[in-house]
C-alpha cells in the first residue's frame, strides 16, 4: 500500500511520486490498475513512468563486479577477528542513557557558554549531526519550529535545543583511557551540558 | 528416550542462524555473511565508488550489525537491519576517507554524450562499456546528497521495497517516496546536462 493513494477518479493527476511508484510495481493491483487507466489518457505522462524504469534497469545493469573469492575470503577473516577480539574505540564513548521529554529534533547538541567554561573558538572541532544537504524537511508542527536548529556551523550563539528538566542522566561509566566519569552539569542558565571535567562547587546535584 | 535436539530448518532462518551465531556457531556466521555479502557490496560499494572501501565498509558493517545484536530487537528483517548498518558505514567511511574517484572515466565529449543519451532515451544503439557506463551512474549518484543517495541505492541496488527501505531507515514510505523522486530528478538533470 503506498502513502498516497492515487484517486484517478475524480480526474486528479497522480503525484510524480505516484508515478515513480507506479513503474517501481509499488502500487497495489487496485492502485495500478487505476493508474493504468489514467495512463492510458494522458500518453505524455507515460515517458516519465519509463524514464524511470530505465534509469532503475541499468543501475542494475551496471552493478558492481562481485569482488574475486579471496577478498571475500579476507573480509570474512576480518569480521571474525573483530568479533573476537575488543574493538578499540577510535573516540571516547560515554555510555550514557538520558532521557528526553518533549519536542525534540533528531539529534541533540548543546553548546553553553557561561562562567568557568571556555567559549567556543573559531578553531573548535564541530561535532557533526547531519550535514545541511542531509536534512529534507517535509514537514513540521509550528510548535517544533524552535527545537530546530537550521545553520552551518560554527555557531557562536549560545544553542539551546533541550533545558534542564527535559534532561536526564540515567547513568555513566569511566572513560576507559583516563578513569574520568562524565557529570552533568546544570549550572548558569536552564541548559545542561555533559562534561567529563567539572567543577564540583558550581554542580547542581 | 532419545533425545530431542533443537535443530534450524532447512534452509536454516535468519533467526536461527543468528541464535546460532550467538553461541559461537561459525559455520552459522559463514551462511549469514554468503547470503547477504553480496547486496551488502552493492550497498557499500554505490556509496562509496571504490572496491576496497566497500570490502572495508561490508566488514565493518557485519561486525557492528552482530555486535549490536540487541538494538535489533527484531523490528524488521536481517536483511534490511544489515543494510542499513552496512550502508551507514559507507557513508561514515565515505565521510572519513573523503569520496574517491576511483575510477577514472576516460570517455571522450562524444561517448559522454552518447552515455548520457543511453540513460535518457531509449537508443540503444548507443554501445558502451559496462564499466563506463557504471563510471558514469557513480559519478552521477555522487552528486546526491547522502540521505537520497542511501534511499536510492536501498531500493535500486539492494532491491528492498518501499517499506523495507522506511524500516530500515526508520522513515515513513513518502519520505522514501519523496527522496527517490528527488535523487531521480538530480540524476536526471545530471545526464541532461551531459547532452
Amino acid at each position: 500500500m503506498i502513502h498516497e493513494r492515487p484517486d484517478r477518479n475524480d480526474g486528479t493527476p497522480p503525484t510524480p511520486e505516484q508515478l515513480a511508484a507506479f513503474a517501481d510495481d509499488e502500487l497495489t493491483p487496485a492502485e495500478r490498475s487505476a493508474m493504468e487507466d489514467w495512463l492510458a489518457n494522458h500518453p505524455a505522462a507515460v515517458a516519465e513512468v519509463e524514464c524511470c524504469r530505465r534509469v532503475k534497469d541499468l543501475m542494475r545493469q551496471t552493478a558492481p563486479t562481485p569482488p574475486e573469492p579471496r577478498a571475500w575470503a579476507a573480509v570474512r577473516a576480518g569480521i571474525e577477528a573483530c568479533l573476537t577480539q575488543p574493538r578499540r574505540r577510535s573516540f571516547p564513548v560515554f555510555r550514557t542513557a538520558v532521557g528526553l521529554v518533549g519536542a525534540a529534533a533528531a539529534a541533540v547538541l548543546v553548546v553553553f557558554l557561561g562562567r568557568g567554561f571556555m567559549a567556543p573558538t573559531a578553531n573548535s572541532e564541530v561535532f557533526p549531526v547531519a550535514d545541511v544537504g542531509d536534512v529534507m524537511i517535509l514537514s513540521m508542527d509550528p510548535g517544533d519550529a524552535a527545537a530546530l536548529v537550521v545553520g552551518k556551523p560554527p555557531t557562536v550563539e549560545p544553542i539551546v535545543l533541550a533545558t534542564a528538566e527535559e534532561v536526564t542522566l540515567v547513568s555513566a561509566e569511566p572513560y576507559h583511557a583516563d578513569g574520568v566519569t562524565p557529570d552533568m552539569w546544570t549550572g548558569q542558565g536552564a541548559a545542561p551540558m555533559i562534561v567529563p571535567f567539572g567543577n564540583a562547587d558550581d554542580r547542581e546535584k | 528416550m532419545a533425545a530431542v535436539t533443537a535443530t534450524c530448518p532447512s534452509p536454516p532462518s535468519d533467526e536461527c542462524l543468528l541464535r546460532r551465531v550467538a553461541g559461537g556457531d561459525r559455520s552459522a556466521l559463514d551462511e549469514l555473511f554468503r547470503r547477504y555479502r553480496q547486496p551488502a557490496y552493492r550497498v557499500a560499494y554505490r556509496l562509496l565508488g571504490h572496491e576496497a572501501d566497500a570490502l572495508d565498509a561490508v566488514q565493518e558493517g557485519f561486525v557492528k550489525a552482530l555486535t549490536h545484536l540487541p538494538s535489533f530487537q527484531g523490528r524488521s528483517s536481517f536483511k534490511t537491519w544489515l543494510l542499513r548498518v552496512v550502508s551507514n558505514a559507507s557513508l561514515d567511511l565515505g565521510r572519513q576517507r573523503g569520496r574517491r574517484e576511483a575510477l577514472s572515466l576516460d570517455l571522450s565529449p562524444v561517448e559522454e554524450l552518447a552515455a548520457a543519451r543511453l540513460l535518457i532515451t531509449d537508443d540503444v544503439s548507443q554501445q558502451l562499456e559496462r564499466s563506463d557506463l557504471r563510471a558514469l551512474l557513480q559519478r552521477a549518484l555522487a552528486t546526491l546528497p547522502d540521505a537520497q543517495r542511501q534511499t536510492f541505492v536501498l531500493h535500486v541496488d539492494a532491491e528492498l521495497s518501499y517499506r523495507e527501505v522506511a524500516e530500515a531507515l526508520g522513515i515513513s514510505i513518502g519520505t522514501v517516496m519523496s527522496r527517490l523522486y528527488y535523487a531521480r530528478q538530480k540524476l536526471k538533470a545530471y545526464l541532461e546536462g551531459l547532452a
